[in-house]
């Protein structure tokens, strides 16, 4: 072969070995879909913010963790297939159970995700959930105010509250009314928000002044 | 050259042209096609596996009988039999009538384009010249094919295609005909095909399709880039392709050295759109222009070096045809497997990524399980393609205030899908380089001119 004819290939093998070395130098071989986080380690530990929603979207997400990392699959492959029977099922069976014992993990989950955030002290005091409590049981909020926050606080934990509210949920009626967004937070909002709002009043109605515990019922 | 044959060797070069374009000319229609008749990637890649095998099988046929001095008779019937066919596929009401045209078309676009062949050296006077015109107006059909087919889905319709070949086939008509008597018999014993330079002719187009079927699909159906912008972008690889030309002959490098040199910057191409960086199709460009001179510098000269001093001309023309056209199938046939599969595979990754976004997203928890539901829908109404996500965010109906925020959840959802999408592609385009790369081993074998292996 002729020396302009090593000279052409060698060109050839330059051109294309840079291009692909600065391709690869510009993230060529990571474009790819972001890989779910291990729902076994605990994620970025912000304070939930302090309303009823918010709270409720907190325990049901570390709740998820906890049961994902339980069954073995991660967060998103569980979500995704609870609002598909089949597909519950198959992950079921993935996980050497049946569709009760999805429910259970579910449920231990959401126990454990309370535990995780409580361990994280990412958890508002129930005393900033007060003015909201208050609203959803129709107390005035010039009366919400006069409970010191620190008698609350003391006296409710938001985990306690939020454990007594976990085993309120019907885990079978959620997951039956997955694809339902209106009636899917119907369900967590009466379960997680008024089972916590049951917590708190049962709690502090006995260290109320006499006038006020009518008030909470 | 007088004036007269100058406008034949223009028609019959624009005729070779056309039939070769057909190849890949449908590549940017076949989104269009998938909607139009509800079919499945796999089902809709028959419209080029269907037309470039019937082409590879009928070629050697085709040739034979222009071996016969009947070239000029057999490409009036081809251009016939091509523009009837063409016209079929322009009116067909389903993909099957498609397919069974584009099969007619192949069998008169096979008559001719070994007509042509002999027509183009009668006409040439010249049998280097008329063998280099015939090349020459292959490559530069092959190459500028996917481009105009693109532009026309976009502006008018993927029929627009086939319409307007008719007249443009049928202007060779007359030539093929006056050109009748010139053509000789060519009787004798026959030369056995060159074997390197066929098999790295076919090599080198089962790669080449990978660069345009595979690449055209990554820009409209994996980044739902617009035909047009998919035509423009993929304009860069036959531009180089014609730039190329020109300078390999100024280098005169010698043919292997060109059909090495050529298969490495394929092979190389194809492998850095297994690694693009992200979904801007500018980052094709450069990928292209590597694919783009590795075609200008191997399949003119491999194609001259398949002819070089065999006879019968016609016949080995057709051994070409037939290489480089049943490369394209075998092409088509181990890529869109791999990459069909890796799509489905790409579903999971990408629903994960995604549902992962929207729950991680600082948008309320009723917002999210609002675009949840209209996400899984897309997600569910586009099994088997890439969803538009953008109407999950329009159904969903969030209130002004998270606008800001649902755009830029938007925008990483996009994100995620390009990726998904571009993954999916990756092993098809690294298997396209394999392709290319392998090339080489025969192209080591190759005789330069004067004999010399």
């Amino acid at each position: 072969m002729s020396a302009r004819g090593l000279l052409l290939i060698a060109i050839a093998l330059v051109l294309s070995g840079g291009l692909l070395a600065f391709q690869l130098s510009r993230g060529g071989a990571d474009f790819v879909p972001a890989r779910s986080a291990d729902p076994c380690q605990d994620r970025a530990r912000t304070a939930v913010k302090p309303d009823l929603e918010s709270v409720a979207e907190a325990v049901v997400l570390s709740g998820l963790d906890a049961a994902a990392c339980d069954l073995g699959v991660t967060r998103e492959r569980l979500l995704l297939a609870l609002p598909y029977p089949a597909e519950r099922a198959q992950l079921a069976r993935e996980a050497g159970t049946d569709e009760a014992g999805l429910a259970r993990t579910i449920q231990d989950g959401l126990r454990s995700g309370v535990d995780r955030l409580e361990r994280n002290d990412q958890l508002p005091p129930v005393s900033a959930l007060l003015p909201e409590i208050g609203d959803e049981l129709g107390i005035p909020q010039n009366l919400v105010n006069l409970v010191p926050d620190g008698v609350v606080d003391d006296v409710v934990p938001t985990a306690d509250a939020l454990r007594w509210a976990v085993d309120q949920i019907d885990v079978d009626a959620v997951l039956t009314n997955l694809d339902d967004p209106d009636a899917l937070q119907q369900i967590l909002r009466d379960a997680l928000v008024q089972g916590a709002i049951d917590d708190v009043r049962e709690r502090i109605k006995d260290k109320l002044p006499g006038p006020l515990q009518g008030l909470v019922g | 050259m007088t004036r007269a044959p100058r406008a034949a060797v223009a028609l019959l070069s624009l005729a070779v042209g056309i039939v070769l374009a057909d190849s890949a000319i449908v590549t940017l229609a076949l989104p269009s096609i998938l909607r139009e008749f509800d079919a499945e990637v796999s089902q809709v890649a028959w419209v080029l596996t269907g037309f470039n095998l019937v082409l590879a099988v009928a070629a050697v046929p085709a040739a034979k009988i222009c071996t016969r001095g009947a070239a000029g008779s057999a490409g009036a019937v081809g251009l016939v039999a091509f523009a009837a066919a063409s016209a079929g596929c322009a009116l067909a009401g389903s993909l099957e009538i498609l397919i069974a045209s584009r099969v007619a078309q192949a069998i008169g676009g096979a008559l001719v384009i070994a007509s042509c062949l002999e027509l183009l050296v009668a006409v040439s006077r010249d049998e280097r010249q008329g063998v280099a015109r015939w090349a020459a107006a292959g490559v530069a059909g092959a190459a500028v094919g996917p481009v105009i087919g693109g532009l026309m889905t976009e502006a008018i319709s993927w029929q627009s295609i086939f319409f307007v070949q008719v007249p443009l086939v049928l202007l060779a008509f007359p030539v093929s005909l006056s050109l009748r008597s010139r053509v000789e018999r060519q009787d004798g014993p026959s030369d056995r095909p060159d074997i390197p330079s066929n098999l790295a002719l076919a090599l080198l187009s089962a790669a080449l399709t990978a660069a345009l079927f595979l690449l055209v699909l990554l820009l409209v159906e994996g980044w739902r880039r617009s035909p047009a912008l998919a035509a423009v972008t993929v304009t860069a690889m036959p531009v180089a392709a014609v730039i190329a030309g020109p300078l390999a002959m100024r280098l005169r490098a010698g043919t292997r050295a060109e059909a090495i040199a050529g298969a490495i910057l394929v092979g190389g191409g194809l492998a850095c759109l297994g690694f693009l960086p992200d979904a801007n199709p500018a980052w094709t460009v450069p990928a292209q222009i590597l694919i783009g001179f590795g075609l200008g510098l191997t399949v003119d000269a491999l194609t001259q070096s398949a002819l070089r001093d065999r006879v019968p001309r016609a016949l080995h023309g057709g051994w070409t045809i037939a290489a480089r056209h049943g490369g394209i199938v075998v092409g088509l046939l181990i890529l869109t497997p791999i990459f069909t599969a890796d799509l489905r595979d790409a579903r999971v990754p990408a629903q994960e990524a995604i549902a992962a976004q929207v729950i991680d997203s600082g948008l309320p928890a009723s917002s999210k399980l609002k675009l949840a539901e209209g996400l899984g829908d897309q997600l569910d109404a586009e099994q088997g393609q890439v969803p538009d996500l953008s109407r999950a965010f329009e159904t969903a109906r969030l209130p002004a205030a998270q606008a800001a925020q649902a755009a830029a959840l938007e925008v990483r959802l996009d994100d995620q899908l390009e990726r998904a999408a571009t993954r999916a592609f990756r092993d098809a385009f690294l298997a396209g380089a394999l392709l290319a790369l392998l090339a080489i081993i025969p192209a080591v074998f190759l005789r330069e001119k004067g004999g010399q292996v």
